[in-house]
């Protein structure tokens, strides 16, 4: 295995191995770059280390570091220091994710001019439109394998899925289908197939789903030109006088700080850690934070408003049995104010086990309520709401005044509050959710709080304008050219589709930049 | 219904034990003699607050179909936690004397009676240590699926691809 040495300053450092960092990384090392991989987490192999066990896995691979929350948000009532669900391990969340895989719409990526102003948030344009992003779509639809595109058919409908969808179109919707899922339907790219094993959150057990864990970072590892370091936590960026970044600092695995070099370093560590990285990395030059002038680093922080429904029936639905996200109804994805909100959303079936299903079902609560649902759960069935949220500068990843994390470094607090806009669209989801359940003949709905954010977006902004963001259009930085951003964080506006596609495709393209701006010296 | 926070210290305390915690339930489930008393013993709490735990446990969480050995169950683990915490050890025995104080016996009310006292006390850590360890303790706990209609793993039955994951057959035709 290729390994670099700590001095060479030829490298791409990147931050993180998930959905961002792991295909930036391996789209470098295919040009041809060097490339360096930062993950704090363990490297897991699927074929041993994944089980059917919703919470050994939970405790396995999720990101568990000290956190804090503030605001009205109900998270931080239900979950004070779990304000996201985000895991540690090499493939970040891209172990743990659903694998619904969408493509963003044109008028979400010009919210502002489409919705117009909206009082309290801090609405902004993409500097992209959807003709720049359509090619790299299409190459992330290949790498991911998504189902309906190149002619790579859908998944099946697993009996949760066919509850919606009865009820959905007994309703008159029209866009219900069995999703474009980043999971095989027929072996590809020499992975196996689904097998509706229904623990997709526990991570694929077949391999079937995407994961940067078992694609990128091997292919990456192949080209010569990669290197992988799991259990390296980055606690600062360093940079040089003439305010380009030249190395980062970093704790090994028995917790000795380690210092690599680099020509370029790019941040691809989730929402919450990519923004704390850059404040913690505040020097006499930079004071409020690397790559900060705009002050926006950590705020217009997104998690996409999201509630779910569980509905029981009196007939066995037995939702567990397959893909968690079995299924998409996307006809409330659209701009339509008459609805009394902008922006849309979409509704995807969602299914939890017995242990997940009591945690998460309503939260804090007991007694014979909440137990005549449980004894009721094999005739459950569920969905999950999920929609555009409004940015805001409020809503932010702060550096916390007192609380340190095990390597002394303030720990994140995440604040968040819900926008007027985001409360009208949880209702108006909340009641479409419950006609359809009820359509074909729910007896009781339930509706169920946000979980910990699993979609984490915003916290460095794409702009136009250097002063309302923090990366321009390529991902780098406003401030600094040979420091760039390669997350979901880069989102100027959340948009209602969940972020992993685009977070795929923004890094895909990303690549082409930065080997671009490498061949021509310009950083 | 009543509120208590699940919170994340709760939720990674339940979820870092559960790493291990296959063997820790079958382990407490073994040390209690199937429906008796605290036969192999306790190791910390005593028997007159595990009495009342076992009936405050089973009053936040009625499943009128399942015995009282889930429940023993989830007593054993929280006396395992006070073996190793004596803070924990004295809130729970402080917490049930509280519950039968007043010289009326908890365990003599009628359920709406303990209904009404848990719910007077929800705020309390005391309530709240329960709910958390519990909520985690009895529904994660592999010998009660089979009563909700839970199949657990399937990995190693080859997933339900074959086994009815699409077998529903009462939906209306669209
Ligand atoms: C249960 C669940 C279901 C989901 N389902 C879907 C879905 O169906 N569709 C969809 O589009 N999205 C889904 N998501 C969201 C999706 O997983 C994320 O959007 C995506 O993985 C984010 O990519 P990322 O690159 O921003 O971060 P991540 O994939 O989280 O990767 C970040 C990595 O950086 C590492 N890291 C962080 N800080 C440091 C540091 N200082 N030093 C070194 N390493 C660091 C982390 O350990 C992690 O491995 C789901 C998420 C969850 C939790
Ligand atoms: S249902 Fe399919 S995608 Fe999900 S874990 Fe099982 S095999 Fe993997």
């Amino acid at each position: 295995m290729t390994k670099f040495n700590l001095n060479d300053d030829n490298v791409v450092v990147v931050i993180g191995s998930g959905a961002g960092g792991g295909t930036l990384a391996n789209e470098l090392a295919q040009k041809g770059v060097k490339v360096v991989c930062l993950e704090a987490g363990a490297r897991l192999d699927y074929t041993e280390d994944f089980s059917n066990d919703e919470y050994g896995m939970f405790g396995k691979i999720s990101w568990l570091d000290k956190r804090t929350t503030s605001g009205d948000w109900q998270v931080a009532k239900d979950f004070p220091g779990l304000p996201a669900w985000i895991c540690k391990t090499v493939g970040g969340t891209t172990v743990h994710w659903a694998g619904a895989s969408l493509r963003l719409q044109e008028h979400e990526l010009r919210a502002l001019s489409h919705y117009g102003a909206i009082d309290g948030a801090n609405l902004l344009d993409w500097p992209i439109t959807l003709s720049d992003l359509e090619p790299y779509y299409a190459k992330a639809e290949d790498k991911l394998g998504v189902t309906r595109t190149n002619g790579i058919p859908g998944l099946p409908g697993c009996n949760n899925y066919k509850v919606m969808e009865a009820g959905a179109k007994k309703l008159g919707y029209q866009n219900v289908h069995s999703g474009r899922m980043a999971i095989n339907s027929e072996p590809r790219d020499g992975r196996t197939s689904c097998r509706q094993l229904g623990f997709c959150f526990q991570g694929c057990r077949m391999g079937a789903k995407w994961s940067t864990l078992y694609t990128e970072i091997p292919a990456a590892e192949e080209t010569g030109n990669f290197e992988i370091r799991p259990l390296s936590h980055v606690l600062k960026i360093e940079h040089n006088d003439a305010g380009k970044v030249t190395g980062v600092i970093y704790a090994d695995k028995d917790g000795n700080h380690q210092r690599q070099s680099a020509r370029v370093v790019c941040v691809a560590g989730n929402s919450i850690e990519s923004p704390r990285l850059l404040l913690n990395s505040a020097s006499n030059r930079f004071p409020d934070g690397l790559a900060n002038t705009s002050g926006q680093v950590g705020r217009n922080y997104m998690r996409h408003m999201t509630a779910s429904v569980y509905s029981v029936f009196d007939n066995p639905v037995n939702m567990y049995r397959g893909t968690t996200m079995a299924g998409i109804v996307s006809d409330e994805s659209r701009h339509d104010p008459s609805r009394g909100f902008s922006g849309g959303y979409e509704i995807e079936t969602i299914a939890m086990g017995v242990p997940f299903l009591a945690a998460f079902l309503l939260p804090g609560t007991w007694g014979r309520d909440f137990t005549s649902v449980m004894d009721a759960y094999d005739h459950i069935a569920g969905m999950w709401i999920v929609g555009e949220d409004m940015p805001q500068e409020s809503n932010a990843v702060t550096l916390h005044a007192a609380e340190k994390d095990q390597y002394g470094q303030p720990v994140p607090n995440v604040h968040y509050d819900d926008h007027q806009n985001d409360l009208a669209m949880r209702r108006h989801g909340l009641d479409a959710g419950a006609r359809i359940h009820e359509a074909v003949g729910a007896n009781k709905v339930i509706e169920t709080p946000p979980y910990p954010s699993t979609h984490n977006l915003g916290t460095n902004r794409m702009s136009a304008n250097a002063m309302d963001g923090v990366v321009n259009k390529w991902g780098q930085t406003h401030d600094i050219n040979n420091l760039f951003v390669s997350d979901g964080s880069q989102f100027t506006t959340s948009a209602s589709e969940n972020p992993t596609l685009t977070i795929v495709t923004l890094a895909i393209r990303q690549a082409d930049y930065i080997a671009e701006q490498l061949g021509k010296g310009n950083i | 219904m009543s509120k208590s926070g699940f919170n994340r210290r709760q939720f990674l305390e339940t979820s870092g034990r559960t790493v291990v915690g296959g063997v820790a339930t079958t382990s407490v489930a073994a040390m209690i003699a199937p429906g008796g008393a605290w036969a192999a013993g306790l190791t910390t709490l005593d028997e007159p607050t595990a009495d009342v735990l076992l009936r405050v446990c089973r009053v936040m969480f009625p499943h009128d179909k399942l015995g009282d050995d889930p429940y023993r169950t989830c007593v054993g683990g929280l006396d395992m936690k006070a073996a190793k915490d004596d803070a924990l050890a004295k809130q729970m025995k402080d917490g049930a004397a509280a519950l039968d104080n007043g010289g009326r016996k908890f365990l003599k009310k009628d359920e709406a009676a303990q209904v009404k006292a848990l719910t007077a006390i929800e705020d309390t850590p005391f309530f709240k240590t329960i709910h958390g360890h519990v909520i985690v303790a009895l529904y994660n706990n592999p010998k009660v699926w089979g009563h909700f209609g839970y199949e657990g793993p399937s990995f190693p039955l080859g997933g339900y691809l074959e086994r009815g994951f699409d077998d529903i057959d009462w939906l209306p035709e669209v």
